[in-house]
């Protein structure tokens, strides 16, 4: 493979297309749920609106920075906070709610199938537990590398939170993070039940090239499928621990022309997406 | 002996005041500016780069304002960036400061790096739970469990540990974050303070709790009329105001909801430059240079660039 790629994708879809289709699939379910986002999430968000207006019709869509629930849009807003997501909303979203409804873990604000940000502007991590560190690489608090603040990934603790990241290299898979921000599976096991009150952690990791999951004992990464366009050692070479890898791994189900055709006329009709910057390697 | 004055006791006429208007409180740009220098500690609201309070800062700013500590939103953006290109801050609480899908916040990152700036770092649980803790007048707040998953014991110094006398367990103890002032963009205000956040996530009410001063800045000055149409959309009462600004427009480069889009080539442009050494450069033309908030409207493309702005949002 290549080295760094910006915006991978094909001459179909872009990853970022990909990741919002895929990740909108696995929220497929009659059952009340939580999607949406927070800091630099707007993969989550175009896959929360596809869901809703497709396989999930009764998703909450809650926004953080901008506070709604349930707005309407067809063309992507820039970020969570945009108030463009307010468009035809049910209702505002306040932050202390979000505190509030994280820290009980409750049905509807701790959700079942939530999305963390991770993406990788700089110094940021995950590891083999689905850890992640928004703080920085290096001597606290002479760090080398410092990372943007680790804003709501405390709420990664509250209940399963899936990890996403728009990169992939082996800078940012790593065997253990610099600093725990975020907790996945902690040190694997039973260690983060222990420390958590039983909440489970991350059931998925989303990347630019495949899908992982965790291990049912040990709570290890574990790689589910790959990307089109890449191969299991693609993904080997540029994770910086051992993935468990049970026989052979699928391809990732490319996105139909449907979820394509609703994608971009229902929900990103500007594009964002398609040009949205991800990188592999580097 | 002084004779006990019971005011129930005369007649109203005879204590008529000697200004019978309500009080307004709106004051100027440059004198908000003043006044913010004086303090410090500051509570700044609007989530990453929307509703920043821009013209009370660049206001403080060419005030001079300086050894500032500063309690952001929960996400932020140029709204704490810019007072760390001024070598205004002290002392930040971090929760996340950065330009998302524009990349890292190039003053932030240059100066934590350089140790010239004191980083506490906190998070959205934090800075929440210890404004709302001010906002409310009681010493600390508590968080169960969370934390003991995370490095933040460790490296955030005010995060302590307390007994629940109720449990007996142990829990964590994020501190009151009081402030000297805070300074919040809303849409809409009448002169007397009662003010209209027309988006956001409503960080602003607990902000202005926990602050010993407020001071909001208005895209428009409405009559209380038209304020009084729908008590509802009074997101902050005006007892709680201290003083009000007319800055229409007043959040740019970043959004005002409902209102008008941020102004991306603007941010652009500050980014480049300050990633180029230049933030220096930056400050003295778009900050220091201008005598006042219209001639900075004037310099970053005027009413024919607000109006593509507004427009933005009216598609």
């Amino acid at each position: 493979m290549a080295g760094k790629q910006v915006t991978p994708g094909t001459d179909r879809y872009s990853m970022a297309e990909l990741m919002a289709v895929i990740m909108a699939r696995a929220m497929a379910g009659e059952d009340e749920r939580r999607g949406g986002g927070g800091a630099n999430a707007i993969i989550p968000l175009a896959a929360g609106r596809l869901a809703q207006i497709t396989v999930s019709p009764n998703l909450w869509l809650t926004t953080g920075g901008a506070g709604s629930i349930n707005g309407v849009f067809d063309t992507l807003p820039i970020g969570t906070w945009d108030p463009r997501c307010d468009y035809h909303a049910e209702c505002k979203n306040y932050m202390m709610d979000t505190v509030d409804g994280a820290i009980r873990g409750r049905k509807y604000t701790g959700g079942r199938l939530n999305w963390a940000s991770i993406s990788g502007l700089g110094g940021i991590q995950v590891d083999k537990y689905g850890n992640t560190n928004m703080i920085g690489i290096g001597d606290h608090p002479k760090l080398k590398v410092r990372g943007p603040g680790t804003i709501g990934t405390i709420w990664q603790g509250s209940g399963a939170t899936s990890n996403y990241t728009e990169h992939h290299s082996r800078r940012i898979f790593v065997e253990k993070v610099a600093y725990r921000s975020g907790a996945g599976w902690v040190d694997g096991w039973d260690s983060r039940h222990k420390l958590l009150d039983g909440r489970d952690g991350p059931p998925y990791c989303w990347t630019p090239i495949c899908v992982c999951d965790f291990t049912e004992e040990e709570h290890r990464m574990r790689l589910v499928s790959v990307h089109p366009g890449y191969t299991v050692d693609d993904v080997v070479s540029n994770t910086g621990f051992e993935l468990v890898i049970e026989g052979e791994v699928p391809q990732t189900t490319p996105p139909t022309d449907w979820e394509l055709q609703v994608l971009r006329t229902r929900v990103d009709r500007g594009g964002r997406l398609r040009t949205r910057r991800m990188t592999v390697g580097e | 002996m002084a004779t006990k004055v019971y005011k129930h006791m005369l007649p109203l006429e005879q204590q008529l005041p000697a200004n019978p208007e309500r009080r307004s409180k709106l004051i100027s740009l440059e004198e908000a500016g003043r006044i913010i220098a004086t303090k410090r500690s500051i509570g700044i609201s609007g989530t990453h780069s929307l509703d920043g309070a821009m013209s009370l800062i660049r206001a403080a700013l060419r005030a001079g304002a300086k050894d500032m500590t500063l309690i952001p939103p929960t996400s932020t953006s140029i709204a704490a960036d810019m007072w760390i290109a001024a070598g205004a801050l002290k002392k930040l609480y971090l929760s996340y400061v950065g330009f998302e899908y524009l990349g890292m916040a190039p003053n932030f990152r240059r100066a934590a790096e350089e140790q010239s700036l004191e980083i506490v770092e906190a998070d959205e649980a934090f800075i929440q739970l210890g404004t709302q803790a001010a906002a409310g007048g009681r010493p600390f707040n508590v968080v169960q469990h969370l934390y003991e998953a995370t490095v933040h014991p460790q490296l955030n110094r005010e995060l302590k540990t307390v007994v629940d006398p109720f449990s007996g367990k142990t829990v964590y103890a994020v501190p009151a974050l009081k402030t000297d002032v805070a300074i919040i963009h809303v849409q809409a205000a009448d002169i007397y303070g009662n003010a209209q956040c027309w988006g956001g996530n409503r960080q602003e009410p607990d902000k202005c709790k926990a602050a010993g001063m407020v001071i909001v800045q208005a895209d428009r000055i409405v009559s209380t009329d038209e304020i009084a149409k729908d008590a509802t959309k009074t997101t902050l009462p005006g007892p709680w105001v201290d003083y009000v600004v007319h800055a229409p427009f007043g959040a740019h480069p970043t959004f005002s909801s409902n209102s008008y889009a941020l102004d991306e080539t603007h941010l652009k442009l500050y980014l480049e430059m300050c990633r180029n050494g230049r933030h220096q450069e930056y400050l003295d033309k778009f900050v220091y240079a201008p005598k006042d908030h219209w001639e900075y409207l004037e310099l970053v493309g005027g009413m024919k660039r607000m109006v593509e702005l507004q427009t933005m949002l009216a598609v």
